[in-house]
């Protein structure tokens, strides 16, 4: 048995399946790609399938990766990545299938870029400057409190590392750098949503894409 | 590519994959490159409409057709139409993005009565007018088919076309049809003339319903000379050489039924009295175990599914079930696919293949008696006994089996209270077996599911002049059914006779409907068929508004001699055959299946003769 990483994109419509979707997307790829996975030993076999990170609905990834075990070691990482991209839905590619050297638990950072069309960029930036710059961002987040689940205003800002802001014609990109550690990630979907919010201002449309994620020595994660 | 406008929208509704298409095996084509724009509307939401075979066929069939593309629309979920209201978005394909109100045709099926105010509220979100007469030039026919079709009279109003059966034929020949208008330049009523031509097709504007003065109908005159008086369904005659997919979409968003579908036969043996199924689907005809087994390791390899199941209206009924059970359980061992199997009548089956069966894995056990006492069961032409039932139990008791789910029916022809308490009785009677037998499965709780729906007379079926009982009737019918049932092992549970009133109306309605339809639609009614979203209300002030009595329609008895809405389409089922089983069954007697006996039903003409009740018996 040997264990593979996959790295893989997952844009356009892909962007819209969900995690747990995404889980039987693989599962069926990987059965019309007739690869030698293993499963688990349960009652109800399943393949082992593990996600580095689960990436919120909506936003572009050219960075995800998972795990996955296989049966038979004479598979060579070229022929398995060629087979499953041909057996995979538009949007979802293999960019690279390697062995495993980094464990998700070194994740410490993932950089983002938020872009949105609109039609005065510079009002806009200034606007975001100034809500970044402010005290706080708060977002409604469900928090266990022992076996209830209660709504609880968390401040977001101090999981913003750093960031940069960026406008042209018609255009205004916002690149962040946030924290992405296992039990200290930012959901860069509901911080735009609060952004625009307190920033207050209006967009025709808005792309997110997750661009990297590094280790703590902002090596990438491999 | 969808528009800006759109892409915008999706972050903020559940489950958005819905909405996108591109899942695989879903086919775009170069739009400047197509003749004939397709939308197949499903009147449901999309994890609905995602499990239904006939969808899949249609439009696999439709898009290896040069030059057309036929893409999907359902029906959005709330939180969706909102936006969209809001913010003035139209319809849209899911293939392209394309606005519905763009295509040629607009086509819907019909599964089930209570989908029909859907089916105006798509429109309506396409931005197309809701009837017939409003909609101008050749574009936009609404052409609809599926079982409901046939009696579409209540709909009559909002559809251009309706198509009467199978669709694998008749479908491309309308298309066809249209392809040929187009390109001539001709108008919508001249294609419309030209369509009503095909066999199976029935165009409601041709045809002229006078009513007698206590509203029924007197008499449904086609309005040309050139437009048949009777409108005979389609049916495809040999299943082995039609169609059928080599590959499904593979959803994203889980579908209700995820997973591939092998078709076993169409039409059934048995005749239910209450079934209209077992009827309008006649007639018989089976596919060969080989092609049966190849389209499902086709489907398999192709989509990746873990999970196939058989699908009939009574597969057990199928002359070769041994021989592809015992092939397909092979196939999917092999493949480490789940093959998922309604409930079979297994007693009759050798034991190698009893071994085999028992590895597969099935949830529960699923048993419809369909009445309470052998008295009314063979009234309705069930045959099945209690007997039969106690021994498929016992078997499925002592196979490790504690959950039983019962399926029964409320409001049947001569039921009287008696029957009710019978199904109580009955579900006792199993729950006593469990604890009576020495081998029973340890340390499980027992659980009966007895699911009552009440039964709704359906056109070609031998109820057809049945009166459904009416609310009152049902609620006490209730009372009775729980005050009989004792163990605490049997839960009951039924539907609510409010949208069994509704439902019974649409089946049996005149055009007298189409306005009360409409008018339910105006009142905010739509996705009738969910429990939580069925506003009865909504119906009752519409069919006030209308003047028009629900009862008339839903609860009275209908004399044989009356002209039937439905009367002037031909689905190939003598009337006097379903009249004589109707009696027959106020008679209490049952009639054999069609390979015992067969009951010259009249359905062979379709095929020339070919019915396989007969020839494979």
């Amino acid at each position: 048995m040997r264990e593979v990483r996959l790295d893989y994109t997952k844009c356009g419509n892909a962007k819209y399946i969900s995690h747990l979707d995404l889980n039987r997307v693989f599962f069926r790829a990987v059965r019309r790609a007739h690869l030698p996975i293993w499963f688990t030993e349960g009652y109800n076999p399943k393949p082992y399938f593990r996600y580095v990170q689960s990436l919120p609905l909506g936003i572009e990834s050219k960075c995800e990766s998972m795990d996955i075990r296989l049966l038979d070691e004479n598979l060579s990482n070229s022929e398995l990545k060629a087979r499953l991209n041909a057996a995979m839905p538009e949007g979802i590619q293999i960019l690279r299938v390697h062995e495993p050297k980094m464990s998700p638990q070194e994740i410490y950072a993932a950089v983002y870029e938020i872009e949105y069309a609109l039609s005065e960029p510079a009002a806009a930036a200034a606007a975001i400057e100034a809500v970044l710059h402010g005290e706080a961002l708060f977002i409604k987040k469900k928090v266990k409190h022992g076996r209830k689940k209660v709504e609880e205003d968390v401040d977001i800002l101090p999981n913003v590392i750093t960031y940069a802001v960026h406008t042209e014609e018609g255009r205004l990109s916002l690149k962040l750098l946030v924290t992405a550690e296992q039990n200290n990630t930012l959901n860069v979907f509901l911080f735009a949503g609060s952004l625009e919010k307190a920033a207050g201002f209006e967009y025709e449309l808005r792309s997110i894409y997750k661009h990297c994620v590094v280790n703590e020595h902002y090596r990438y994660f491999k | 590519m969808r528009s800006k406008q759109i892409e915008k929208i999706l972050p903020f509704v559940q489950k958005p994959a819905r909405y996108t298409g591109g899942e695989l095996g879903s086919v775009v084509k170069e739009k400047e490159q197509v003749d004939v724009r397709f939308a197949f509307c499903f009147p449901d939401l999309y994890e609905i409409g995602m499990s239904h075979l006939g969808i899949k066929i249609l439009y696999g069939l439709i898009n290896e057709m040069d030059k057309v593309w036929c893409e999907r629309c359902f029906a959005p979920d709330l939180d969706m139409e909102q936006i969209m209201r809001e913010q003035n978005i139209p319809l849209f394909a899911l293939e392209s993005g394309d606005a519905v109100k763009e295509f040629d045709f607009i086509g819907f099926t019909l599964q089930y009565e209570m989908c029909y105010t859907n089916m105006l509220n798509m429109l309506s979100l396409a931005q197309v007018p809701l009837l017939s007469k409003e909609r101008k030039g050749l574009k936009n026919i609404v052409i609809a088919g599926g079982p409901c079709v046939c009696n579409p009279e209540p709909i009559a109003d909002f559809a251009d076309i309706f198509c009467l059966g199978e669709g694998e034929e008749l479908l491309p020949e309308v298309i066809e049809c249209y392809r040929s208008c187009k390109q001539k330049g001709e108008s919508r009523e001249e294609f419309l003339k030209k369509a009503s031509q095909i066999q199976g097709v029935y165009i409601p504007s041709f045809y002229d319903v006078s009513y007698h003065e206590d509203n029924t109908v007197k008499a449904v005159v086609p309005k040309y000379d050139f437009v048949p008086a009777s409108v005979k369904k389609r049916v495809v005659a040999d299943l082995d050489t039609s169609y059928y997919p080599e590959t499904f979409i593979v959803p994203f968003v889980q579908a209700v039924h995820d997973r591939a579908t092998a078709e076993v036969f169409r039409g059934c043996i048995r005749g239910c009295r209450f079934c209209q199924a077992g009827f309008i689907y006649r007639p018989v005809r089976e596919k060969s175990c080989e092609v049966i087994r190849r389209q499902a390791n086709t489907l398999c390899e192709n989509t990746g599914y873990e999970e196939l199941s058989l699908c009939s209206l009574s597969s057990s009924d199928y002359t070769q079930i041994e021989t592809l059970l015992s092939e397909l359980i092979d196939d999917c061992e092999s493949e480490k696919i789940n093959l998922s199997l309604p409930s079979l009548r297994v007693d009759n089956f050798s034991e190698s293949l009893a071994e085999k069966l028992a590895k597969v894995r099935r949830s529960g056990l699923t048993f419809a008696p369909e009445a309470g006492t052998q008295r009314l069961r063979d009234a309705i032409n069930k045959n099945v006994t209690e007997e039969e039932l106690m021994q498929t139990c016992r078997n499925a008791f002592m196979g490790g089996w504690s959950l039983v789910k019962l399926y029964f029916m409320m409001g049947l022809p001569t039921e009287t209270e008696e029957d009710v308490a019978g199904i109580s009785i009955l579900a006792d009677k199993v729950a006593d077996l469990f604890y009576a037998l020495p081998d029973k499965p340890k340390g499980k709780a027992l659980t009966i599911n007895v699911s009552c729906s009440s039964f709704i007379p359906k056109p070609f079926s031998p109820f057809q002049w049945e009166a459904a009982d009416t609310r009152e009737t049902l609620e006490r019918k209730k009372e009775v059914l729980l005050a009989a049932s004792h163990s605490k092992r049997v839960s009951i549970s039924y539907n609510n006779s409010t949208d069994t009133l509704i439902e019974a109306v649409l089946a049996k309605g005149s055009r007298k409907l189409c306005p009360v339809v409409l008018a339910a639609y105006r009142n905010g009614c739509k996705f009738d068929s969910w429990d939580e979203h069925f506003n009865f209300e909504g119906w009752l002030k519409a069919f006030e508004s209308c003047g028009v009595d629900p009862k008339f329609y839903a609860n009275r008895k209908i004399p044989f001699d009356e002209v039937l809405p439905w009367d002037h389409l031909d689905y190939c089922i003598r009337k006097e055959y379903l009249i004589s089983e109707n009696k027959k069954a106020h008679e209490s007697k049952t009639s054999p299946h069609c390979r015992q006996k067969c009951a010259a039903c009249g359905a062979d003409k379709l095929t020339g003769g070919v019915c396989h009740a007969r020839s494979k018996a």
